[in-house]
């Protein structure tokens, strides 16, 4: 028992201790670049242009490791698919149907072909965010390339099934309300302009949102281990105070990744033609 | 060095701004979906799963309040150097 409990401590003090490397950073010159186990990309050259330069780099080296591993999983779990689903099939099945059921209650019976993609946004932010917790990983998301880059294919996405379902029509979203009448032209130009910023305001906030929570999350989590490395100096005690923080990333990763998804979701059910909405 | 003043006191002010603003909201948020737990207790469980998305939305405009005084706070000199320009002055 109390050889446990010190190995334990031992632990909670080099990870104390190695987290924090990446905590004290330097005053004045931003946040430091976080100390991953994919660092070591950064010394790879190919025709002497190093691999990974930047923490944005380092971020999407970590997303595709997200991306492998989901794959992996899914691959494992479809590998022998049967009726009476066992095992992995069995969490896959209930994650896809929870999905499932959660996207038709936001865009309506239309919602079934939009599962696929709000779906895999939803798990794949999921285990974006998540990954942040583990020392020695980097959430990618904390990152503001991969949340813009994210919002950006929303966009692309909600634009393009706007135009496919409405054509030239869906121009009339961006003059609702105003009848159409050339005496009425400054205030369509002025109610398209306002639009069109509104459009262009979604997926900022969509990235901004989702990068904000993040690199919050980590800027605490850095301040408090900083605050607890003087004392693991000087007594030799080990106090994670970021734990209560910890504990509330895991809840907020989850929120974070549905805010996106339901999002999404009321962004797509609104250009899809109208008898689709439900709310 | 006012511009260093300057920096420093919207960073702390602006943030500080934010939380009050965004903690007024999330508790008018959070009252109405209790009133309207305590009316109808059996659709609580969707009116949890709507008051937490609520809340985020609500929380995002604090989070960006706080990115902008994050931005500031790292673009401020190290503390040493602030105070060598003020004692060579």
């Amino acid at each position: 028992m109390g050889r446990r409990l010190a190995g334990r401590l031992g632990a909670t003090a080099v990870l104390v201790l190695w987290s924090s490397a990446a905590a004290v950073a330097q005053e004045g010159e931003g946040p430091a670049e976080p100390q991953t186990w994919l660092n070591w990309l950064s010394a790879v050259k190919i025709h002497g242009h190093p691999l990974v330069s930047g923490t944005a780099a380092l971020a999407f080296a970590w997303s595709l490791f997200v991306s492998v591993m989901l794959l992996a999983l899914s691959v494992l779990g479809t590998r022998r698919l049967s009726l009476k689903s066992r095992g992995l099939q069995t969490l896959l099945e209930m994650v896809v149907s929870a999905l499932r059921s959660f996207v038709v209650s936001v865009m309506g019976s239309r919602g079934v072909e939009f599962v696929p993609f709000i779906g895999a946004l939803f798990i794949y932010i999921a285990a974006m965010n998540l990954l942040g917790l583990a020392p020695g990983f980097m959430s990618p998301t904390a990152s503001l390339s991969t949340t813009a880059a994210l919002a950006l294919t929303v966009f692309v996405v909600v634009q393009y099934y706007g135009w496919r379902e409405q054509g030239i029509g869906y121009l009339r979203h961006f003059i609702e309300g105003v009848p159409l009448r050339i005496t009425y032209l400054p205030f369509l130009l002025l109610v398209f302009v306002i639009h069109v910023a509104g459009e262009i305001f979604r997926p900022l906030t969509l990235a901004l949102r989702l990068f904000g929570n993040m690199m919050g999350e980590e800027i605490v989590v850095a301040s408090l281990v900083g605050l607890s490395v003087p004392i693991l100096a000087k007594w030799w005690i080990p106090i994670p105070i970021q734990l209560p923080n910890l504990v509330l990333a895991l809840i907020t990763s989850f929120v974070q990744a549905m805010i996106f998804a339901t999002l999404t979701a009321v962004y797509l059910a609104g250009v899809l033609r109208e008898p689709a909405r439900s709310e | 060095m006012l511009y260093l003043f300057g920096m420093v006191l919207a960073a702390g002010f602006g943030v500080a701004i934010a939380a009050l603003a965004g903690g007024l909201g999330q508790g008018r948020a959070i009252a109405a979906a209790l009133e309207a737990t305590a009316r109808q207790p059996e659709a609580g469980g969707r009116l949890f799963t709507l008051m937490l998305l609520g809340l985020a939305f609500i929380e995002s405009l604090t989070i960006y309040a706080f990115l902008i005084g994050l931005l500031l706070l790292f673009r401020l000199p190290p503390t040493a150097d602030v105070l060598k320009v003020l004692a060579g002055k």
